[in-house]
């Protein structure tokens, strides 16, 4: 009916206002800001100083690992954690609480904590590590460029599980409970039963967690600049910090927005074919 | 030896006791239907026999074995379930080849018993199909055939036909049947259709808020139902009850039903005055239209045609009942008539207790 | 939740700020709340210091409130610039050196040159000409000096005499007898460490560097100085000294404050400091009773030779912003700030010396510190790191390579070639 349609619109028309002036505008001003000129170069200099720049590469190729060890670790981590919610423990809400609490804490300050965790002199893990004779002196984990990416991957993977988790477990619930049923009359023991039924049937759920996780992560700025601050060197700068670096320490506005618009531009990249394939299923 | 044994078997949800007290044995190559109403406990006995449920007390054999504690995978039993349970990402093929696969046999062996199966219930065609794209009918099939590819001596069916529509329902009713000749494997069936039962049973175990009404084949249920629950339930249209007294009249008890003298079973047992409820199927309410004085008035309130028989609703001293007679003489709305019964046709039931008051078969 | 008495609550609080706000409009026009913004509010000595010094400012000017606004060093220009940029931020605030040709270039801040000559048309004339140095753009001044120290090394005088070492070293190479000396790792004792955090790294690092009569950009800073034979020899010396043991793990990560805490815990002997290390330190940890144990000499030099300039200058300025609307107050309170009587109670809360020239060589205090005296002689032998747009990526940059060399993901060589291609390029050579 046409008034009905009519009617969407007016609903939809103050959120989107709302959006094209908070998130389009500076996007739009920012694109346009991006393509002045950088140095000595014209129209566009910005990007190609992008492509020769060293911090550039190294920001972006760790922001390709950060991104594809985090959410391989949290769909292993999630999938794990949400078929222990799924099974009919007691008390499962209260570890229904638990798993999710990672979640709650703020990027920058649990970055911080994890930074004092590992302090080489008064952090938790040197402590521990030493008292349980793993070690025999203070070890400097983010001094380390290796240990250092290490560490923060592990931070992030503990932290931000919890979403791609959630979305596995709803997957998980909406599993019907005869084919489990049907696996079982049929002979099927539990591996039998997990490579069966619960991960073909989960499929779907695994691609949409990856994707939001894979975009998500790609933006991730807070943990690591409270944990490392990109350091040590640039062992574990990724685009946020680099652009962050960019426009607020070297107030170097074009060519941090052309950074940007790069990672935008890979974000978008990634999140078209799932759009797609989302409008394509509600038809 | 049974095939299946339930023995004083007990199941308890928290505070709600689901199963009763149930002993049944089952015979090897027979068909046993549990029927009953909504909530009666039939799924979970059948459940506790798959081993899909636990058990409270009691024990459950199988074959000889007793399989309490025994896994749903290790009982070595075929199951069809409500919603067919199909894996929807297998194809049809595979499907039915699953059991096969887990137990490691021969890559020959699979396709042989596949086909086989898949040539018994005309769906040679459909191997490569998913099930996303098979109908109802088909994918109950399919569900089958997962079934039958086993080499079990137990099948269980809970309710199979409930999603289907009616004639596909009565197709494969017939369809059941005749597999379970042709393979003769041991089957319980769950249904809350008393039609059903009542069509493809050796024996039916009736069943009401989890303790068994009744157990016998199905003429036994039909003409010699245990208790009330049991007359009203099997049976369509249901069993006229018509509640009333005991009382003497020339010397040998009849039933008095509002003034109305009507006969009592000759096996019946019962003291004058004892409340009881007089039973007659539809096909047992005689209509006359020839005024005989010695038989009870009534008037027809409907009259309806169902194919070869009509089905006559009448008002017989302010109750209302049923009955079942061939299209021969004509009848219409608001005629007034006779009915009739005979002892040797109705049925007796204490009212208090239900339970039937005619001892002896006939 | 809404009792009754939660609701009356609500209902006062409401009234009062309504009857507040109205208070501020009904109030005379001359009323002017301005805001001062310093990231030595936020430490406790400095902030308390500042405050009692505002709260003054405030009697003294019955229609001026003042709104302080503390703000971390690292965040500083972050929220600073981006306030600006959106044409807000606050009246008044403090900058050190490093970004002020930046604000200048961009047009944040204000040329106070009409209101210091108005005031007194030699109102200049007390500051150190290296003081207006940085922020003076073409003739035109565009922040009033208001403290400078130079920097030299901060020693635990108690720990060197443990040591057996009497007196601190004057050339590289008997600082680095000395660090061997009062290193014992398993007492959890190191002799020194380096800032290698961007908070703080511009004054630490780049004394050693200058020590060595080496520099990062050539004099007209148009070219970088990082190939030079001096530099090398520098650069070598530090990633040397971090990986022979005589500095607490963790360097990396290390940032002024952290430093400072490292010698008030007693974990480290020396640190690159000036005046404010010893105030600082001692509220940190009082038993150490800093003022007594610790002690300020002169860096090393490369050889002991007579190197000038052998250390970094640090100054802190204020600026009004160029957004300000109270021009006028505004100015008021940047002339208290940096009054003689201000300038005394600097060094007296913090000693910290002052940027005019008849403070440091007249206030008996001063001349009579310990600390104080040797750091204003410094104060000639200093220099401030470049003051163009570039600097603070370029001094990123080189952070960045000299991490690269600490951790071992490059050789020292390596890295400083590479932070000179960068800064050449960053130059645009």
């Amino acid at each position: 009916m046409i008034g009905e349609r009519w009617t969407a619109y007016w609903f939809v028309l103050p959120g989107t206002f709302l959006l094209l002036a908070i998130l389009g505008f500076p996007a739009i001003a920012s694109i346009v800001d991006s393509f002045g000129s950088v140095g000595s170069g014209g129209f566009g200099s910005a990007y190609l100083a992008l492509l020769s720049d060293q911090r550039f590469l190294t920001a972006s190729f760790n922001t390709a690992l950060f991104v594809v060890c985090v959410v391989t670790l949290h769909i292993i981590l999630g999938l794990a954690v949400a078929l222990l919610l799924n099974a009919d423990i007691p008390f499962k809400w209260f570890f229904r609480v638990v798993a999710l609490l990672p979640w709650t804490v703020p990027d920058v300050i649990g970055g911080l904590i994890f930074r004092f965790m590992l302090d080489p002199l008064s952090g938790g893990v040197n402590a521990i590590a030493f008292r349980l004779q793993l070690m025999q002196g203070p070890y400097d984990w983010l001094g380390d460029p290796g240990w250092a990416m290490f560490s923060v991957i592990m931070a992030e993977t503990w932290r931000g599980y919890p979403y791609p988790m959630l979305i596995l477990l709803a997957g998980l619930q909406a599993i019907p409970k005869e084919q489990y049923e049907a696996a079982a009359i049929d002979g099927a023991g539990r591996w039998a039963i997990f490579t069966n039924v619960t991960l073909p049937n989960l499929m779907p759920m695994v691609l949409i967690a990856v994707v939001l996780d894979a975009i998500w992560q790609c933006r991730l700025f807070g943990m690591i600049f409270g944990m490392t601050n990109g350091g040590p060197g640039d062992a574990t700068q990724n685009l946020s910090l680099f652009v962050y670096r960019q426009y607020f320490q070297f107030f170097e506005t074009t060519y941090a927005a052309s950074a940007a618009v790069v990672l935008a531009a890979v974000l978008l990249a990634v999140a078209i074919p799932y759009i797609r394939s989302t409008l394509r299923e509600k038809s | 030896m049974s095939a299946v044994t339930i023995r004083d078997l007990n199941k308890h949800y928290s505070s709600y006791h689901a199963i009763r007290n149930i002993s049944i044995d089952i015979e090897p190559r027979e068909f046993v239907v549990l029927v009953g109403p909504s909530g009666c406990g039939k799924s979970t006995l059948l459940r506790m026999i798959a081993g899909l449920e636990s058990v409270t007390s009691g024990d459950i054999d199988i074959l000889g074995r007793t399989v309490n504690q025994v896994p749903a995978k290790d009982r070595n039993i075929a199951m069809v379930f409500q919603n067919y349970a199909l894996y929807p990402h297998k194809t049809v093929f595979e499907n039915m080849a699953f059991s096969l696969r887990l137990k490691k046999q021969p890559r020959e062996v699979i396709d042989q018993r596949v086909r086989e199966a898949a040539a018994i219930l005309d769906l040679e065609r459909l191997l490569e199909r998913k099930p996303s794209q098979l109908s109802g009918g088909q994918r109950q099939r399919v569900a089958m055939g997962r079934a039958i590819v086993r080499d079990s001596k137990v099948f269980l069916f809970d309710e199979p036909l409930s999603n289907l529509d009616a004639k596909l329902r009565v197709q494969m009713r017939t369809e059941i049947r005749a597999l379970h000749q042709r393979l003769g494997c041991t089957t319980v069936y769950v249904t809350h259709d008393q039609i059903e039962a009542m069509t493809m049973a050796d024996r039916i175990v009736v069943m009401n808020t989890g303790v068994v009404e009744q157990v016998g084949t199905p003429e036994e249920l039909y003409d010699r139902p245990a208790n009330l629950f049991v007359a009203s339930f099997i049976g369509s249209p249901s069993m006229n009850l018509l509640e009333g007294e005991i009382a003497i009249e020339e010397g040998a008890p009849c039933v008095d039903f509002q003034g109305h003298r009507l006969p009592c079973a000759p096996t019946a047992t019962g003291q004058p005055g004892t409340k009881v409820t007089f039973g007659a199927r539809p096909e047992h309410v005689h209509v006359h239209t020839d005024g005989d004085p010695e038989r009870h008035n009534a008037t027809i309130t409907m009259v309806e045609l169902t194919g070869p028989d009509r089905i006559v609703v009448l008002e017989f001293a302010g109750e209302t009942i049923v009955a079942e007679m061939e299209k021969r003489t004509p009848l219409s709305v608001g005629q007034r008539v006779e009915v009739s019964f005979q002892a040797d046709e109705v049925h007796l039931f204490d009212t208090a207790t239900g339970n039937s008051l005619v001892s002896a078969p006939r | 939740m809404f009792t009754r008495k939660n609701k009356n609550l609500a209902m006062g609080a409401a009234v009062l700020m309504a009857s507040v706000s109205m208070g501020v409009q009904t109030v005379s026009a001359e009323d002017i709340t301005i805001t001062y913004s310093d990231w030595q509010l936020a430490q406790e000595g400095w902030g308390n210091s500042l405050r009692t010094a505002i709260a003054e400012f405030e009697e003294l000017n019955p229609g001026i409130t003042v709104a302080t606004e503390p703000v971390q060093l690292g965040q500083r220009d972050v929220r600073f610039t981006t306030a600006i940029r959106a044409g807000q931020g606050p009246d008044v605030f403090a900058l050190d050196a490093n970004p002020v040709r930046q604000y200048i270039s961009a047009g944040w801040v204000l040329d106070l040159t009409p209101f210091a000559e108005a005031q007194d048309p030699a109102f200049f004339d007390d500051f150190y000409e290296t003081s207006l140095a940085p922020v003076t753009v073409d003739g035109a001044v565009y922040g009033v000096p208001m403290n400078t120290v130079a920097m030299g090394l901060v020693y635990n005088q108690a720990m060197f005499e443990a040591a057996g070492i009497t007196e601190p070293a004057t050339s590289w190479e008997e600082f680095s007898a000395h660090a061997e000396a009062l290193t014992d790792t398993s007492a959890g004792q190191w002799a020194t460490t380096l800032v290698l955090a961007p908070a703080g790294f511009d004054l630490r690092a780049p004394s050693i560097f200058h020590s060595f009569g080496a520099s990062f950009l050539t004099e007209d800073w148009s070219a970088s100085a990082l190939d030079t034979p001096e530099m090398q020899a520098a650069f070598s010396y530090v990633v040397d000294m971090i990986q022979s043991g005589v500095v607490p793990p963790g360097v990396t990560q290390v940032d002024a404050n952290g430093a400072r805490r490292l010698l008030a815990n007693g974990q480290i002997a020396m640190t690159i400091g000036t005046t404010w290390t010893i105030p600082e330190v001692s509220t940190m940890n009082p038993d150490l009773d800093g003022w007594n144990t610790l002690r300020i000499a002169p860096l090393p030099t490369d050889g002991g030779q007579e190197i000038s300039p052998h250390t970094t200058l640090y100054q802190k300025s204020i600026f009004i912003n160029a957004n300000t609307e109270h021009p006028e107050a505004s100015w008021a309170l940047v002339d208290f700030l940096t009054q003689r009587a201000q300038m005394e109670r600097w060094f007296d809360d913090n000693n910290m010396l002052s940027s005019r020239r008849s403070v440091n060589e007249s206030y008996g205090p001063i001349q009579e510190s310990p600390f104080a005296s040797v750091v204003s002689e410094e104060i000639q032998h200093g220099t401030f790191l470049p003051l163009i747009p570039e600097w603070p990526r370029i001094l990123d940059s080189f952070r960045q390579n000299l991490q690269d060399a600490v951790t071992g993901t490059k050789t020292a060589e390596q890295a400083l070639a590479d932070a000179h291609a960068e800064t050449n390029e960053i130059l645009g050579n």
